[in-house]
């Protein structure tokens, strides 16, 4: 959850715009996480002296954490520890960012330490409290009635997007009572003694794709796009549904999926909570009645 | 029975679901397949077509699967329907074992699962 949560704070600090993230998503599968950038995330070395070893890479026909430990920055058994971590590095969204030239290691480095050091924030949000406390801080719902609610409800989406949609994605934002406008809008009522209004909106093309990746093929055309979103949402209420009984032996129905174009609403309660997508914006609207 | 000569009804309102649902049944040797797209259409193309063995989403509008299946459990007792749904809670599979499903898929439909279904049809 590292990159969108970090995406998130990235765009929040004014460090990059939102058009350098959908670049740094669309690229971030072909980049290569490097020794230099791994060390900073480590706090094995700083911006400065990353830089002064690549200076020195130019000069020498050497791999850089070699050359770090010529330089006395880094120990063989940092190096190791760093190489390790390579493949499966989660600032890989930093990287990219770098490469593309969006941020310096300067910048990274700043930017790390004040989102790691943020209060808000925990390091690790592997588990599911560090992610609830995570999405609380990111989407500032503390002071929100139903505050639970939410956050079980986009912590399941929030993982059904990336394992059914993709990971290229940052957190954009989050609305309070939402006046909000959509090209496209889907959206399925969770009924029972648990009663909300549910959707997935965004322009034409984030709908589009949302739904090709989600079935797997080409979509062509309104009435498939609206089938295969509203099939997403369907599997994320259901599975909701299934988590609530699970734990809270409370029986939720769902009602048939409504697919609605350029839908304007205006909310009295609830969240919209907007998902910066390589391809496009996709808006959640939860609204708990 | 075999495969081959199974009739089958799928009756869920999203195309993508019917789609899928039908791409599998062909593969499996399938080629007898029907479709509704709500509650009523169910019933209806159940009538119509007689088929062998139905998949039915509880989630539909115009009404329900679990209604639909009542009403074809009574039209034909001996009707094999299986009931699809996203909510794999206890309590939705008991609605449906109560109202006569033959069996209960949970959604996103697997390949697997059906294989399954069909095997267990096959052999009764």
């Amino acid at each position: 959850m590292f990159t969108q949560l970090f995406g998130h704070y990235l765009l929040n600090k004014n460090y990059i715009t939102t058009e350098q993230l959908r670049k740094a998503l669309e690229a971030k599968n072909e980049t290569r996480v490097k020794l230099g950038a791994l060390a900073i995330d480590a706090g094995y070395m700083t911006a400065s002296q990353v830089e002064k070893v690549h200076e020195e890479q130019k000069r020498l026909d050497k791999r850089i954490g070699d050359i770090a430990v010529s330089m006395g920055f880094l120990t063989e058994a940092q190096v190791d520890e760093l190489l390790s971590k390579q493949k499966t590095a989660n600032i890989v969204i930093g990287q990219t960012l770098i490469d593309l030239g969006f941020m310096t290691n300067a910048d990274f480095e700043k930017a790390l330490s004040d989102y790691k050091a943020n209060a808000g924030f925990t390091g690790d949000n592997s588990d599911d409290a560090s992610l609830a406390e995570n999405i609380a801080a990111v989407f500032s719902l503390d002071d929100m009635n139903d505050k639970e609610f939410y956050i079980e409800y986009l912590m399941l989406f929030i993982r059904n997007a990336v394992r059914f949609i993709g990971d290229d994605f940052a957190f954009a934002g989050c609305t309070k009572n939402p006046e909000t406008k959509n090209a496209y809008l889907c959206s399925q009522d969770i009924t029972g003694a648990v009663s909300a209004y549910t959707a997935i909106g965004g322009d034409k093309n984030a709908f589009y794709t949302l739904a090709s990746r989600y079935a797997g093929e080409q979509v062509d055309d309104d009435e498939f796009a609206e089938a295969c979103a509203g099939e997403f949402l369907n599997l994320q209420n259901g599975l909701f549904a299934v988590n609530v009984s699970n734990t809270q032996s409370i029986e939720l129905d769902l009602t048939p999926q409504v697919s609605e174009k350029d839908v304007t609403l205006n909310l009295d309660d609830g969240i919209q909570v907007s998902l910066a997508f390589s391809f496009g914006t996709l808006n959640v609207i939860i609204c708990k009645n | 029975m075999k495969i081959s000569e199974i009739k089958v009804l799928i009756c869920d309102d999203s195309v993508l679901v019917r789609k899928k649902l039908a791409e599998i049944l062909k593969t499996a040797g399938i080629t007898e397949i029907a479709e509704a797209k709500d509650g009523v259409q169910a019933v209806e193309q159940f009538k119509a077509n007689n088929p062998d063995l139905t998949f039915m989403d509880i989630v539909m509008p115009e009404k329900t699967g679990i209604e639909a299946l009542e009403e074809i459990k009574q039209y034909n007792p001996a009707a094999k329907v299986v009931m699809a749904s996203t909510i794999g809670t206890q309590s939705n599979l008991t609605a449906a074992i109560k109202a006569g499903a033959f069996d209960f898929l949970q959604k996103p439909v697997q390949e697997e699962d059906i294989y399954k279904i069909l095997n267990t049809f096959t052999k009764e």
